[in-house]
């Protein structure tokens, strides 16, 4: 079977398993809830049926699992397309945000906004307009950081590994100090949601957070999606993508724009959840090649899939507690990116 | 007339010239080559015609214009430069139909203007391979049919050029001739091609005209029999050579003292 056919075919499947996916998730948990109960629930809604399932676990599914999974599904999808088109952007297949830093520069803009909000707005600390500024510092956070590693580690030939990887850890530990100092001055109820935010977690989703999500990523994961033959003439090098009508300045501008957009919003709504990035269009190349047309796609695809499923790992595994997922994503990544490095470390020396 | 047209082009950099009052001009039909040590400013003139680097002064005319969009120089100028990083498993079929990005043809159509432009450069073979399995002369080779391939349809709004950027480096003897013969055919089919080549004997071969640049500026200019002459390749490449005539092709055949 040729590549083109194959692309077709994993973008149906992907298709079809995200919203499986999805049921699942809602219905896994110390309560398990049967798949036709929550499409009851949801027909319900729509005032199409009128079932006879539970007052709780309606609660469950509609204030609970629900938001819960969506939001997971948002960040999945916003985290796996931003490495895609990150390492579109870089020529190389290692950029993640959380590896190169940009992860940790968000959340330091977040963490700002929470410590700081915390404190300036007391009493509104939950509310939506909270929510929207600290997603904005995260974002500047990450366009900051996306900026300078681009800026350090890149030449007309691509980017060093080395350089992008150790400007990584310079920006990592500089966030980390910056977020130690937030840490010291926070107060006791802010330095709690702090220390669960910075582990990754999703536990917290609620309808605000699900429509911020879906206000902000949504039109960024759109964005991204029509990107592809633009970053597949951008992995031939600058000079030949602008050689091929490409105006190359404003690109490379946008996609760090947008993509910082994509990491600064999940960072500060869920924390810092490694990996994805850098698994899942990896994997994805893995089956159908590196064409961007079908990687930003089915990167979102199934980065919203590989999340859900972590956090179904999370809510099962130590039951009826929860692991962080950030957590359950770094177990699974970091071993994923240890196995990329050795297998390319002739080209990296 | 239309025409590639570089007038009185000057980069500097700081204290440095790197092109120093260049003024040449390409003809659609003529396969234009420019020769020249080391640091002699020949990739800053290809980076300076493609648009790549502003000159400091001196203009570019691509068909009588200076402000093209990106998208329609795109289509009238084929750029192959030296080297290429491409580190992703594409296919060959999938690098060259790269090349196609600014065109607005089918996919149908596409595919079958790659396998002809593979077809051009002896690299139909590879179709299906992956590029990053290729060895250095079979990667120059399929760009070249990128390159090939995105100026393969000629135009209503202006004639195509192609520039080379030592095409043959990575090349066998064999490759060699076969890229600078496929120059010639574009020319025939009316493009205009300015290359850069190290081989003397290569260039004067295949070339109209020859362009000598030495320190960033013009050494010598014309047919090469009015060209490569002993003094100016002592002066210029401080060689001694004998200059000849080629015994098959009566192009000037340069032989190493």
């Amino acid at each position: 079977m040729n590549r083109s056919r194959k692309s077709a075919l994993l973008l149906i499947v992907l298709a079809v398993a995200l919203p499986a996916v999805i049921v699942l998730s809602v219905g896994t948990g110390p309560v398990s809830i049967a798949p036709l109960d929550i499409l009851y629930i949801l027909f319900d809604r729509l005032g199409i049926t009128d079932s006879q399932v539970s007052d709780q676990t309606r609660l469950i599914v509609e204030s609970i699992r629900m938001p819960r999974t969506l939001m997971g599904a948002m960040i999945g999808s916003s985290l796996a397309i931003a490495g895609a088109a990150m390492q579109g952007l870089f020529r190389n297949p290692l950029a993640d945000p959380s590896i190169i830093g940009v992860s940790s520069g968000a959340a330091l803009g977040a963490g700002i906004g929470i410590v700081l909000g915390g404190a300036l707005f007391a009493g509104f600390s939950s509310s939506l307009l909270m929510d929207y500024s600290v997603s904005l510092l995260a974002f500047a956070g990450g366009v900051l950081t996306t900026w300078i590693v681009y800026k350090m580690g890149t030449t007309n030939n691509g980017t060093s590994v080395a350089t992008m990887l150790l400007a990584g850890v310079a920006i990592s530990a500089l966030a980390g100090a910056g977020m130690g100092i937030l840490n010291y001055i926070a107060d006791d109820a802010t330095l709690r949601s702090l220390t669960f935010w910075q582990m990754g977690s999703i536990g917290g989703a609620n309808w605000n957070s699900v429509l911020l999500c879906f206000t902000l990523l949504g039109p960024v994961i759109f964005m991204l999606c029509r990107y592809g033959q633009v970053l597949n003439a951008m992995l031939l090098g600058e000079s030949e993508a602008r050689h091929l009508g490409i105006d190359v300045q404003k690109t490379k501008l946008k996609l760090i724009l947008v993509t910082a957009m994509a990491v600064g919003v999940s960072v500060s709504v869920a924390g810092i959840i490694g990996f994805v990035g850098l698994v899942v269009p990896h994997l994805i190349r893995l089956m159908v090649g590196p064409d961007h047309r079908t990687l930003l796609p089915a990167s979102a695809m199934l980065g919203g899939i590989l999340l859900l499923a972590a956090d179904m790992i999370a809510r099962v595994a130590v039951a009826p507690a929860e692991l962080p997922i950030g957590i359950v994503t770094a177990l699974m990544g970091a071993p994923f990116f240890m196995s990329l490095l050795w297998q390319q470390r002739k080209r990296i020396a | 007339m239309s025409s590639l047209k570089v007038q009185n082009a000057t980069v500097q950099i700081g204290e440095k010239t790197l092109l120093d009052d260049v003024s040449i001009t390409v003809t659609p039909g003529e396969v234009v080559t420019v020769l020249g040590p080391n640091g002699a400013g020949k990739s800053t003139l290809m980076k300076v015609i493609s648009g790549e680097r502003k000159p400091s002064s001196g203009s570019v005319i691509l068909n009588d214009r200076e402000d093209w969009r990106l998208e329609q120089q795109a289509l009238m100028l084929g750029v192959l430069p030296q080297s290429s990083s491409l580190s992703f498993p594409f296919t060959v079929e999938e690098v060259v139909i790269l090349g196609r990005i600014p065109c607005a043809t089918d996919r149908t159509e596409n595919l079958a203007i790659v396998e002809a432009a593979l077809n051009e450069v002896d690299g139909l073979h590879l179709k299906d391979r992956q590029y990053t399995t290729l060895s250095g002369g079979e990667r120059q080779r399929v760009h070249m049919a990128r390159v090939l391939a995105q100026i393969w349809n000629e135009l209503d709004f202006g004639k195509r050029y192609l520039l080379l950027d030592e095409p043959t480096s990575a090349l066998d003897p064999a490759h060699q001739q076969l890229t600078l013969k496929m120059a010639r055919k574009q020319a025939e089919k009316g493009v205009g091609v300015l290359v850069i080549l190290h081989d003397l004997n290569l260039a004067a071969r295949y070339s109209d005209r020859l362009v000598i640049l030495k320190e960033g500026g013009i050494a010598a200019q014309g047919t090469p029999h009015e060209v490569l002459t002993v003094e100016t390749v002592k002066a210029v490449f401080n060689v001694d050579v004998t200059i000849s005539e080629h015994p098959a092709h009566h192009c000037p055949l340069v032989i190493n003292n």
